[in-house]
């Protein structure tokens, strides 16, 4: 595993001059951790409570207040390394970053310097290539300071505290289209984990993003630092348009106006990074060790525990679902874009015992309600309808109970109203008609005056009696079975004319 | 490209200048440790300040000159294990007694002067 | 038939449990001397009359109803100004935490308060105890009940001088170079440092956090006993506590100390030492040996580097815990030019006095950037070899004992032109501190200078976790002696 050679990177080719230019991306991603409370105090964190609403004296930073390790965040580190086959350490420890700013309550940040709790691992990218990471790291966030609201700056401390993981990438990344695949894979292995729900509109995952550009062979560029970054779309706007300044820069051929090493923020109106005021001076964070924390200790037995409980990824159950449970890769793909919905559907399919009944209703249906605005759930969780109860309606359609658009039509009143199936079906009287002599009395009123049909068919068109169908269905008030129909309907005209 | 990006070894350099003459900082390393301490001390304090500190230091000299190689760093006296806490929300303080030793508070929010600098 | 003016903690317990004193007298009497004398000397920061007459009056209730009572019920007692209590004003004697009023309160003042202890308010301090005289205050200095001219030692001069001067029986101060152990041998009484993580130091302010140490103030040993075995134990909130129950009380009243061996460390008793210091403690050492113990000769042979590496060490960590002191969430602000930085620069240049600044500049300094190796990392491995020192001593003995401070108690003013002098008062109890090592401070004579009495302290030390023996070897001595029977002439009665 290594970063592509020069040669083997399509790279960026420059409108102006023709020149082709090799982009060298890195990401630092800032997750937040799956916890009830944060990292070292017991403060329980909600995105969107009132402001300071959530702290205790550890995470305000009043003075004699001391750090406690949350337990559940340490394990889902260690799931997210695992996940992201990265090797535990035996042996870490936490270091003081110290730095002053309005919404850093002690003054220093507790973080883990140079014994982070794992290093190594990768993200495969859809090419299969793994961009490979230097180092995961614990550490707790800071709080808000809200500079657009009034005179002051605001300062809310709810967020100080809470326990990220900082994933480190090395610099393979080539594209800005590599940048967010990385990011898409890399949040989706975080979410099967069960480490982090990796919502950057929540701001459960930060990213900044390291570019340099240069070109074919020649020393790396200056790298330059982009920030604020609040969507994976921004963080591919903002490189390919970092990339382009860059080599726009250096072709410029003016030296005073090569890039720097700074850092830059995107502006999503406009499309462009700028530079961020330049501070006084360079950083200098003193680590040292934290003194109120001992080392922390990650045992062979911790670690197994971990990896052998581990929820199933979602690259194995894209190949469980085609392999095992005969479902296409793009309905595998569909039911895999979150670790609720994959949840959601293999228990469907198991209490139903037809998996390709379930995905076909989850990906038909019940998505398609997710996004209708007269269904008020915007979540899986939201829903009146339960695996179980789905599972109750496929139940009965493979009986023979209700025919699909019956179905469609009882789902929709389960999905509004809360109540199960079988007492819709009652209630709208929907239930399928499966008397053969009354099938048989619609379709020979169906088949009056059709002599074209009756003659297509005789001659082999055996679809021509599709036309038919519909009105059949209607003088059922639709509860015949399309199919059943269809086969009565054909029967009748081949074995006599209609009476 | 540094392989780590943002994260130098622990003996690497950050951005301050290497050390002056061997153990003696004068004034100007004094106003610069100051800045990172964020202390604006005046003229005057920073004149008096900088020859106790190089005094101070003069008289550690003892501490640099023995020979530790071999011997690990002692970060806290006692060898402890790390303890750790159940994942279970607790009481937290009521937002008027978070806010109330505040010098300057707005609406619920620890008010500070505008700064339009992410961290300093 | 009991003393009319019961002066340590325990007998205070019994006469108010067997109804021979109300607590709510107990406590006036505390108050008003801290008032007086206390206000005389400059003891006190401030205090809690209110509060405490109520906790005194429900003491009396509880009894007069038979219920139960703790163990120090109707006890007053002084906290110092860097200890977190609800309701008390924790500003450290210092301006940038000037009307400071933490929203919780300290494990080890809650176990206070479940013992039926009644703090009356808080005591007068080194700024951040960060000193050796209490001359580092913000709302001046305290002064010494043997001699006003004097100071009590330091950082926690108010605690002993408030003990000293009869106020109060017990005192809680802060140990981190020597502030307890100092001040107890400047001011005549009894000091305790524990074993580091004995006691938990959630809601003790932090100066050093792995030096700092809540220590006690008592005129017996028994005081001391019930206070470790009442504030020791587990604290789920301090990670660096240790996971231990809490230290019981041996029981024994042994005064013999038949077998034990006491190391001497050369170091401990240079040439140049004041004559009548050594002589209190080659006195205090024969004494021992009368009692059964047997003085062995060891070797603290990096003592020298002791203050150095304690210096490095503890103002690197202050440097980092004090940087939260700037004007944000509490404490002064002041606005500077205008800027967030700025305005934390201002806030700490105004609130921090001159002592605290250059620690903080020397703490910083340690830590930055191309420094570190040479000076903190250093620092840590040399504190590794003090530390080895002690072990290897305490493979010839069981204790050891050499003078507490280098001087009994100086004049103000003496010492404030130099900060190294000052620094140098921490020689003797330094060490124990960075090796994290209980030691203990007892009287065990006097000075006399210019026709004034000065108290002389002894330091026992013994192995990590070995609290319980320099208890045990403290009490016999004090069985032996009468020192601590010796009071100022300024003494509450």
């Amino acid at each position: 595993m290594s970063r592509p050679t020069d040669d083997d990177v399509p790279g960026v080719v420059s409108a102006r001059t023709g020149q082709r230019w090799i982009p060298v991306m890195g990401l630092e991603v800032h997750c937040q951790l799956k916890t009830k409370t944060k990292l070292f105090s017991h403060a329980p964190y909600r995105f969107g409570a009132e402001p300071n609403t959530r702290t205790t004296p550890v995470c305000t930073g009043q003075p004699g207040a001391l750090p406690v390790l949350n337990e559940a965040a340490v394990l889902l580190a260690v799931r997210a390394a695992l996940a992201l086959d990265a090797t535990v350490a035996t042996w870490s420890k936490f270091d003081r970053k110290n730095y002053f700013y309005c919404d850093l309550p002690k003054g220093f940040q507790i973080t883990q310097f140079d014994q982070p709790y794992c290093s190594g691992g990768g993200v495969a990218l859809p090419s299969g290539r793994i961009v490979r990471l230097t180092r995961i790291h614990l550490e707790e966030d800071a709080g808000k300071a809200i500079h657009d609201r009034g005179p002051d700056t605001l300062v809310d401390l709810n967020r100080a505290g809470v326990p990220l993981i900082e994933i480190v990438s090395e610099a393979d990344i080539t594209s800005a289209q590599e940048a967010f695949d990385y990011l898409t894979r890399l949040k989706e292995t975080l979410q099967f984990a069960g480490a982090s729900d990796c919502d950057m509109e929540k701001g459960s995952l930060r990213c900044d993003v390291n570019i340099s550009v240069h070109r074919p062979g020649a020393k790396w560029g200056t790298k330059v630092e982009l920030k604020n970054l609040n969507s994976f779309r921004n963080v591919m706007a903002a490189a390919d348009f970092e990339i382009l300044r860059q080599i726009e820069a250096y072709e410029s051929g003016d030296s005073a106006l090569f890039p720097v090493q700074e850092t830059r923020t995107f502006d999503a109106g406009s499309g462009k990074t700028r530079s961020m005021r330049s501070k006084e001076d360079a950083h200098d964070y003193r680590y040292f060790p934290e003194p109120d924390l001992p080392p922390l200790h990650l045992s062979a037995e911790l670690i197994d525990l971990q990896r052998r409980s581990l929820p199933e990824s979602a690259p194995a159950r894209r190949a469980r679902y085609v392999g095992a449970l005969g479902l296409s890769e793009y309905d595998a793909g569909v039911l895999t874009a979150s670790p609720a919905l994959a949840q959601w559907f293999e228990e469907t399919a198991d209490l139903a015992g037809s998996p390709k009944d379930a995905a076909n209703w989850i990906s038909n249906e019940v998505l398609r309600a997710l996004s209708d605005p007269q269904i008020e759930s915007k979540s899986l969780e939201d829903l009146r309808i339960t695996p179980a109860s789905l599972a109750e309606l496929i139940g009965f359609v493979r009986a023979g109970k209700l025919n699909v658009p019956a179905g469609r039509e009882v789902l929709r009143a389960m999905l509004t109203s809360g109540r199960h199936a079988a007492e819709l079906i009652a209630e709208l009287g929907l239930e399928q008609v499966s008397d053969e002599g009354q099938l048989e009395e619609w379709c020979q009123e169906a088949l009056v005056g059709k002599d074209k049909v009756i003659a297509d068919v005789l001659a082999g068109k055996d679809k021509a009696v599709g036309a038919l169908v519909g009105p059949v269905m209607k003088a059922s008030k639709g509860k015949a079975n399309p199919q059943v129909v269809t086969e009565i309907l054909l029967r009748l005209i081949r074995d006599g004319a209609p009476s | 490209m540094s392989a780590a990006h943002g994260h130098p070894s622990p003996t690497a350099p950050t951005g301050a200048t290497p050390p002056a003459a061997h153990g003696t900082p004068d004034r100007a390393v004094v106003a610069r440790t100051a800045a990172l301490a964020r202390l604006a001390l005046s003229d005057a304090e920073l004149d008096a300040v900088a020859p106790q500190f190089a005094r101070i230091l003069g008289s550690f000299e003892a501490l640099r000159g023995l020979d530790t190689s071999g011997v690990e760093p002692m970060t806290r006296p006692i060898e402890l294990a790390m303890i750790m806490r159940q994942d279970v929300p607790g009481d937290c303080l009521d937002p008027q007694a978070a806010l109330a030793p505040a010098p300057k508070q707005v609406n619920g929010f620890f008010a500070v002067p505008k700064t339009l600098e992410a961290e300093g | 038939m009991s003393h009319p003016n019961p002066i340590d903690a325990v007998e205070t317990a019994r006469a108010v449990a067997a109804g021979e004193l109300s607590a709510e007298q107990v406590v006036t009497r505390a108050l008003n001397a801290a008032r007086d004398l206390g206000g005389r000397l400059n003891l006190f920061l401030s205090l809690d009359r209110e509060r405490a007459l109520d906790r005194a009056r429900a003491v009396d209730s509880a009894r007069a109803a038979g219920r139960a009572l703790g163990p120090l019920a109707g006890v007053p007692v002084a906290l110092k100004a860097n200890m977190c209590a609800e309701g008390f004003e924790s500003n450290c004697a210092s301006r940038i935490l000037a009307g400071y009023h933490a929203p919780y309160t300290a494990t080890f003042v809650m176990r206070l308060l479940d013992a039926g202890a009644i703090p009356i308010g808080v005591t007068n301090m080194d700024e951040f105890a960060m000193g050796s005289s209490g001359e580092n205050s913000a709302f001046g200095p305290a002064k010494n009940p043997w001699d006003e001219a004097r100071t009590p030692g330091g950082s926690s001069s108010g605690a002993a001088g408030a003990v000293a001067a009869g106020i109060v029986p017990i005192a809680l101060g802060s140990d981190t170079g020597g502030s307890v152990r100092q001040p107890a041998a400047l001011c005549g009484i009894l000091g305790l440092k524990p074993t580091y993580g004995r006691i938990s130091r959630y809601g003790l302010i932090a100066f050093a956090s792995s030096l700092d140490q809540v220590s006690p103030f008592a005129r017996s040993v028994r005081d001391l006993e019930l206070l470790l075995e009442l504030l020791s134990g587990a604290d789920p909130l301090d990670s660096t506590s240790l996971p231990l129950a809490p230290l019981g009380r041996s029981g024994e009243e042994g005064a013999r100390l038949d077998g034990l061996r006491i190391g001497v460390p050369a170091q401990y008793m240079p040439a140049g030492l004041d004559p009548r210091v050594r002589t209190a403690i080659e006195a205090s050492l024969a004494t021992f040996e009368s009692l059964g113990a047997k003085l062995v000769e060891v070797s603290l042979p990096h003592t020298d580097a002791a203050i150095p590496c304690y210096y490095v060490v503890a103002t690197a960590e202050a440097s980092s815990n004090l940087a939260r002191f700037e004007g944000v969430r509490y404490g002064m602000r002041e606005l500077g030019d205008g800027s967030l930085q700025g305005m934390m620069a201002a806030t700490r240049a105004a609130g921090f006095g001159p002592e605290v600044k250059r620690r903080i500049l020397l703490g910083t300094y340690v830590l930055s950037s191309g420094y570190y190796a040479a000076w903190y990392g250093q620092a840590l491995k040399v504190r590794r070899l003090l530390r080895r020192d002690f072990d290897r001593a305490f493979e010839q003995c069981d204790v050891i004992a050499g003078p507490t401070s280098p001087t009994p108690a100086f004049r103000l003013g003496a010492k404030t032109a130099d900060p190294v002098a000052m620094y140098l008062n921490d020689i003797l109890t330094a060490p124990a501190s960075l090796a994290g090592l209980p030691a203990l401070s007892l009287p065990c004579g006097f000075a006399e200078e210019s026709g004034t009495r000065l108290p002389l302290g002894l330091q026992l030390i013994a192995p990590p976790l070995e609290d319980a023996r320099v208890l045990r070897a403290a009490r016999a001595f004090e069985s032996a002696t009468d020192f601590h029977t010796q009071h100022p002439a300024l003494f509450a009665s």
